[in-house]
């Protein structure tokens, strides 16, 4: 910590008072950097062992940051990024938004009871700019087509050796039915509750970039209403915050593409096994020995709930 | 029968097991976070050895006519329908699932 401390000092060119460590993502550690100014930033850099095979490089989020960000949305501004070959590894810090990220306050608690009503309309036309991002400037960053992500899921969960013929009835389904192309844009992939800072006021913030590829816009907003992202208000269909018609006018306030909804349906289907999959992902990890952790051995019992929300979407057309 | 998913019950067992040592070691690492995690993962193994015979017993008759097998495991049936020997459509195949992931849920998350 003492080394990593001393070259941030060295990059930012000023004291730190305290490097606090965050909860951080499947492929990030993330510390909260506190000036002796006051001033706070964040710090993400690569985990030391990753369990996501799916994430991108930490200098591929700052550099998708720093293109939305001129396009106005809501994102931290990026104040400098590196790659050493040493320790500190590969990582960038960013201006520290303050706000609430945690789902359950945001959608239960008192102090959001004024913003709700409007959340879901500026998370829609937040991800409208996000998707306006010129893709020619994002060059370092994949495209990856509903198949290619469908295969490359496919290739994840036979890697587990471990049936799930839910699973595989949805590989099935989907593999069969034909989605609609758009114009390719980028792409959020972990466009959620649990990424959105938001305060009294509103969405703040979007963050967590380690899942963004190039591909089709509906793929974000299906991800959104996928049932485990609704966090106990399942009525809600989109966010656990209101209905898709809702996020549709936020979006529709800066895009004129047209939602289908029956598309909208088969991405939220991919999202709902997507999710499973990567409940696998964390639970092999702490099987295999990788990562020991009781978080990582209870997630795998959650498999069941993207279970039954697939079979609820093939027996029962229940979204 | 492997109805249920990884990790088993002993899987579970282990990784409660491994959080009381860790505990015993350096107690500052245990958050209630935790402590409500492993305490979930006891009432999923709980609920798991309280039901497991009864939804082996009422699954046995459907399973063993899709899979094609007397004792048959849950590879089984993904194996026919990888291979499409089961259509993905199959009315019988669907009920089976739905009426599985139901059973499951109530083991894994009841309040869900």
């Amino acid at each position: 910590m003492n080394k990593l401390k001393s070259f941030l000092e060295d990059s930012l060119k000023i004291n730190i008072k305290k490097l606090v460590p965050l909860s951080g993502g499947a492929s990030a550690e993330i510390n909260k950097i506190i000036l002796d100014s006051g001033i706070e930033y964040i710090l993400r850099r690569s985990a030391f062992k990753s369990n996501s095979p799916l994430a991108i490089s930490k200098s591929v989020e700052s550099n998708i940051q720093r293109e939305v960000l001129k396009l106005g949305a809501p994102v931290p501004k990026i104040i400098f990024d590196f790659n050493e070959k040493n320790e500190i590894g590969e990582g960038y810090v960013m201006q520290y938004i303050s706000g609430e990220t945690i789902p359950r306050k945001i959608l239960r608690d008192k102090n959001f009871d004024s913003c709700r009503n409007k959340l879901l309309f500026q998370i829609g036309s937040a991800l409208a700019k996000i998707h306006s991002t010129p893709i020619n400037n994002l060059t370092d960053v994949k495209k990856i087509s509903f198949h290619d992500s469908l295969d490359n899921l496919y290739k994840i969960y036979l890697s587990f050796d471990k049936s799930q013929p839910v699973f595989d009835l949805a590989f099935k389904y989907l593999k069969k039915i034909e989605i609609e192309s758009f114009d390719n844009v980028l792409v959020h992939g972990d466009f959620r509750l649990g990424n959105f800072i938001i305060s009294e006021k509103g969405l703040e913030s979007i963050i967590d970039w380690e899942l963004a590829h190039i591909g089709n816009p509906i793929e974000d907003l299906a991800w959104l209403c996928v049932k485990s992202w609704r966090f106990g208000n399942i009525n809600q269909r989109a966010g656990g915050l209101g209905s898709v018609e809702n996020l549709l006018n936020g979006y529709n306030s800066v895009s004129d593409l047209v939602i289908n909804n029956f598309q909208l349906n088969l991405w939220q289907m991919f999202g709902t096994l997507k999710w499973g999959i990567i409940c696998m992902v964390q639970t092999f990890a702490h099987l295999s020995g990788d990562i020991k952790s009781i978080e990582k051995a209870a997630i795998g019992r959650r498999v069941s709930e993207t279970e039954l929300d697939l079979m609820e979407m093939m027996k029962n057309n229940t979204f | 029968m492997d109805y249920f998913d990884r990790p088993n019950a002993n899987e579970l067992l282990e990784a409660v097991s491994s959080l009381i040592n860790e505990f015993n070691i350096n107690p500052k690492v245990i958050n209630n976070f935790k402590i409500q995690i492993a305490l979930n993962i006891l009432n999923i193994v709980r609920r798991e050895v309280a039901q497991k015979d009864r939804i082996e017993e009422k699954f046995y008759n459907l399973g063993s006519i899709i899979s094609r097998k007397k004792n048959f495991l849950m590879k089984d049936i993904s194996k026919l329908i990888k291979e499409e020997k089961i259509n993905y459509k199959d009315q019988t195949l669907i009920d089976f699932l739905h009426e599985l992931s139901l059973e499951k849920i109530k083991i894994d998350n009841p309040k869900y």
